[in-house]
């Protein structure tokens, strides 16, 4: 994996989201809101904070966290990685 | 597409593979092109919904969902780029939104920069320091970049409240500036820190009916400020409006300015001023009216 770099990255238009979604078994629920696909609960940051689609910003590797578009969401991620 | 670009970094065996088996399309098996992906160096991939899938440079390789035969194709492309269960965490690969990966660079690009907060990290609460981060970020993106502030103040206050939005206020008028010069001459002994955090609490409560005078500011601008706030204040029904200094330049200034306001007599008439912290080098004043 080292040879692709450690980030994917994708559009931010919803179809794009949606699909990069899915392929984490994670849907949009009729209030807009991440949910899992399979238990329908919302799926959330590090915080414990459920994430609307609009600003749903990337997948925290290794346990489906989520990240969102916020800037303290992004400094915390950038600081996992130090 | 461009075969001299991507030729540039492998060999024109590999580079004729990726570009057939891009325009055939991936409907058909995907995993021998996954295999030549691995091989290449420093390639990101993009994931999109328009255009089709195709190689933009030497580093990018854009990828359309929908080009895959179902979701479920995708869903096993994706997963085997980002790792598996058995990967560390920090070896998996990262999913990020294009704005997100720009800001989450520029968030790393500061590092190592933070001279103000790590000064005041001890004397200050903690989710306070972290609206002042992320207040300072803001700050340094939009010197960068000219724009984007908005969003991010918007991140600040929704995460924050009122008290973040006074803090970005606050650090982008440069005051924290002076907070740090304040700490840097108090905070080595505790009743200095006691009164260090006295006055920024002061500073954090008053911040929306106070002018905070800095440095960059000359005369003029802070008459101006002061006749400013005073007005909105007054809409508020607040019959006051505070002056915060420091330094003495800025200490300086502000009496120099008073006295011009206190001839003229198209400004409010001062009945009372209320002193909260008065020296050479550090004025907090209250105006009533």
């Amino acid at each position: 994996m080292s040879s692709l770099g450690n980030i994917i990255t994708f559009e931010d238009d919803d179809d794009t989201k949606k699909a990069v979604l899915a392929a984490f078994d994670l849907e949009v629920n009729d209030n807009k809101i991440i949910v899992s696909s399979k238990t329908k609960e919302p799926a959330l940051t590090p915080e414990g904070l459920e994430v609307p689609l609009s600003k749903f910003e990337g997948i925290w590797p290794g346990s489906l966290k989520l990240v969102r578009s916020d800037i303290v969401s992004l400094m915390d991620l950038a600081d996992s990685a130090h | 597409m461009d075969w001299l670009t991507l030729g540039g970094l492998v060999s024109w065996e590999v580079a004729r593979y990726i570009i057939k088996a891009l325009c055939d399309g991936l409907k058909s098996n995907y995993k021998p092109l996954l295999k030549r992906l691995k091989a290449l160096k420093r390639v990101a991939v993009k994931i999109v919904s328009r255009p089709p899938t195709h190689v933009v440079n030497n580093n990018l390789i854009v990828v359309n969902h929908s080009d895959f035969k179902s979701p479920a194709e995708f869903k096993k492309f994706l997963l085997s780029l980002t790792g598996d269960d058995s990967m560390p965490a920090s070896r998996r690969v990262k999913v990020l939104g294009v704005k997100g990966n720009r800001l989450l660079k520029f968030i790393n690009s500061q590092k190592g920069k933070e001279s103000i907060s790590s000064v005041l990290r001890p004397h200050i609460p903690p989710a306070d320091l972290r609206a002042l981060e992320a207040s300072l970020l803001m700050r340094e993106y939009f010197k960068a970049h000219k724009d984007g502030v908005e969003d991010i103040k918007a991140d600040i206050i929704e995460r924050f409240g009122d008290r973040g939005r006074r803090i970005a206020n606050l650090c982008t008028a440069g005051y924290f500036e002076n907070l740090v010069s304040l700490c840097k001459e108090n905070c080595d002994t505790p009743e200095g820190q006691a009164k260090f955090k006295s006055i920024y609490e002061m500073i954090i409560s008053q911040e929306a009916f106070a002018v905070f005078v800095t440095g960059s500011m000359s005369e003029d601008q802070t008459e101006y400020a002061v006749v400013k706030k005073t007005a909105s204040n007054m809409i508020y029904g607040k019959k006051y409006v505070d002056i915060h200094g420091i330094g003495t330049s800025n200490v300086k200034k502000i009496n120099t300015v008073l006295k011009r306001l206190s001839k003229d007599s198209g400004f409010s008439k001062v009945k009372e001023t209320e002193i909260f912290h008065e020296s050479k080098s550090l004025v907090f004043i209250r105006l009533k009216f």
